[in-house]
């Protein structure tokens, strides 16, 4: 017994649990589901981009966008069957002016032995020598001519159904989201008979699928639009030609396929059949054993395109990125100064007032220093360079006199006289050691020997903190804590 | 409109290309040269922040001082000091035996926190004497201290020839 078909609004559906099969139903579009309870369809809408297939959703192609032949193949050693197929395609003219690019797949239906061979006839001969003469580009035919002339053994074939996209597909129709495109009748399933047909609509219009040990063989959209003479005879001829090619063989059953009411006369047309006939409601899709892929050239290209289009975005993208992260290394490396600034001026807003007083403090005792620092005043001063060559004990240096003591707010100058050099040098050093006077910086050229044996020697100190200015003066660097 | 062809689709790309390299390499010349003179800021900043603790941690140092110079500087009065201050080294002068040669009263020396009065003198006698004038002059607690001194031996030792200035501190009034 067959599953119920639940019938849903698009977007009231339940959850999908399998492959969505966008179907040519028989008044538009549908998309097939496998819910937890069945089958679910969703439909029908005039456009497969109405419904929701969603990513990897198999595309059930209508029969007027392909065209399906069954064709015996002869099976040949070291030829694929497809190879055969195809040769035999170009020869009825089927896979258009470039056969490379064409879009078609076949599915061996059944074998047997080849009667034109087995009868030794001219016609099998006269086929054989034509499909060789197609294939002479191939390299293994070249190499076994013995199977192409080959007149004892006797040969066999394959019936293949074959199917072939004509033309563009219509632009409504291409599913960029799609994973699969198949044909409609192969998705359907087989009545369960050796030979027998399905009567199905399409689109708005009937379509007959043939199918041969379970499988599908060959379908053909009818020209009739209703059930009446016309459609019997179509489909009467169509059996005398697959009769006269042996590809069905003796029709067993035809199913008719349809939802509803017959439409009037379709009981008549029912009795007209040269078969016995059967009315069944619709089947849902399912995916054949060995499911095909006829893609579109036109969306292969397009996916290419928008693979290479995607390519691009993505180089596009990463320039863009690497453009941004530049942009925010320089925005980084730009405010790390603006932020240490900022820090700096905060802390130093924190401290600034109060030390600036204490600079100020500073430097009025600086100013003062003649008065407030002993270092700096003038007696003291006198005292300590005197102190070496006054003081008996114990006696730090003999043999030296001071003649002159200059003394100003910006320098020491001492002027005197030496026994010898030795003497003179030990004061300097004396001067440069002694921490009273350690707040000079002091300087001397070399002592002047004089006629007598003396040396005559100067010695400059400059309070430290004071800059020498160029014209001979000094400057106090008040910065300076 | 007509529509560019492919060779000139690729001079407009390359026209915008070169003008977005432009409006770049401006771009980047003004922010480096405002980094330059960022980072110049930050450097000047930090050097016055270092300053600023350096002051900070002697601030109990000096906050001493400050209060002393508070306590004994007076501010400039409004009645000249100089003549006072002649007065006083003078009599210490004589009083120490030094002869005066010369003395002149200096111009007020204002300065960024104090203002000094002063007398330079000239004057002769022995080290001793000056020693003893000196002691006598400083006196810290009224400003008073000698701010140069240039003592020589005169052609007849031990007398000694000197050009002092004695000076009296005041406390600079802020405005």
């Amino acid at each position: 017994m067959k599953p119920k078909v639940v019938k849903v609004k698009k977007g009231k559906g339940k959850a999908v649990t399998g492959s969505v099969f966008i179907f040519p139903g028989p008044e538009g579009w549908e998309a097939w589901s496998t819910t937890e309870d069945g089958a679910q369809c969703v439909g029908p809408m005039d456009s497969p981009k109405k419904l929701e297939g969603g990513a990897g959703c198999v595309v059930c192609l209508p029969s007027r966008s392909f065209f399906s032949t069954p064709l015996w193949i002869p099976i040949e050693e070291g030829i694929t069957p497809r190879e055969l197929a195809k040769i035999a395609l170009e020869s009825k003219n089927l896979l258009g002016t470039n056969p490379d690019s064409a879009v078609w797949a076949m599915d061996p239906i059944r074998a047997e032995p080849d009667p034109a061979t087995r009868d030794g006839g001219p016609g099998s001969r006269q086929q054989k020598t034509k499909l060789v003469s197609k294939e002479r580009a191939i390299d293994s035919i070249r190499a076994e001519p013995e199977l192409s002339v080959g007149d004892e053994s006797p040969g066999m074939r394959q019936l293949e159904a074959i199917a072939i996209l004509t033309g563009t597909l219509d632009e409504e129709w291409l599913l960029e989201e799609a994973g699969r495109h198949e044909i409609a009748g192969r998705v359907l399933p087989a009545p369960a008979v050796n030979a027998s047909g399905v009567l199905r609509k399409e689109l708005g219009r009937w379509v007959v699928d043939f199918y041969s040990g379970g499988k599908w063989l060959h379908t053909q959209p009818l020209l009739a639009r209703e059930l009446e003479r016309g459609v019997s005879a179509e489909i009467a001829s169509l059996l005398a030609q697959m009769d006269a090619e042996g590809t069905l063989g003796p029709l067993s059953l035809l199913v008719l396929r349809h939802e509803g009411e017959l439409p009037l006369g379709g009981q008549d047309f029912l009795k007209q059949l040269p078969c016995p006939v059967r009315t069944e409601s619709r089947a849902a899709p399912r995916l054949p054993t060995a499911p095909w892929d006829l893609e579109p050239s036109v969306l292969a290209e397009r996916r290419l395109a928008k693979a290479q289009k995607g390519e691009r975005q993505k180089f596009i993208r990463m320039g863009i990125g690497l453009y941004a992260a530049l942009v925010a290394l320089a925005l980084v490396y730009i405010s790390v100064p603006l932020v240490r600034r900022h820090l700096i001026q905060r802390e130093l807003a924190g401290i600034g007032v109060e030390s600036a007083k204490i600079r100020d403090a500073a430097m009025s005792w600086r100013e003062a220093g003649a008065l407030v620092n002993p270092k700096m005043n003038a007696l003291e001063l006198l005292w300590q360079v005197s102190r070496p060559l006054i003081e008996k004990d114990p006696g730090e240096i003999d043999g030296v006199r001071l003649t002159t003591f200059d003394y100003n707010s910006k320098r020491l100058i001492l002027q005197g006289e030496g026994k010898d050099l030795e003497q003179t040098e030990k004061y300097f050093e004396w001067l440069k050691k002694e921490p009273m006077l350690a707040a000079f910086q002091w300087k001397h050229p070399q002592p002047k020997l004089l006629p007598n044996g003396n040396a005559q020697f100067q010695a400059e100190g400059i309070p430290l903190g004071w800059q020498v200015e160029e014209e001979g003066g000094t400057d106090a660097n008040v910065n300076a804590p | 409109m007509r529509t560019l062809t492919r060779h000139e689709k690729k001079l407009t790309l390359f026209l915008a290309f070169a003008v977005l390299a432009g409006i770049h390499l401006l771009g980047l010349k003004f922010l480096l040269s405002w980094d330059q003179a960022n980072r110049r800021e930050v450097v000047r900043k930090r050097d016055e922040l270092e300053e600023a603790r350096g002051w900070m941690e002697q601030k109990a140092e000096w906050e001493e001082k400050s209060a002393w110079l508070e306590k004994n500087l007076k501010t400039v009065p409004t009645e000249n000091p100089a003549p006072g201050l002649q007065k006083k080294s003078q009599s210490a002068a004589t009083a120490a035996g030094l002869k005066i040669e010369e003395q002149t009263l200096q111009a007020p020396r204002p300065g960024v926190a104090c203002t000094v009065v002063s007398n330079r003198m000239r004057l002769t006698g022995s080290l001793g004497q000056f020693i003893q004038w000196a002691g006598q002059l400083y006196q810290p607690e009224i400003g008073v201290a000698l701010t140069s001194l240039n003592l020589k031996l005169s052609s007849e030792p031990p007398k000694m020839v000197g050009e002092a200035e004695v000076g009296q501190f005041f406390r600079t009034s802020k405005e």
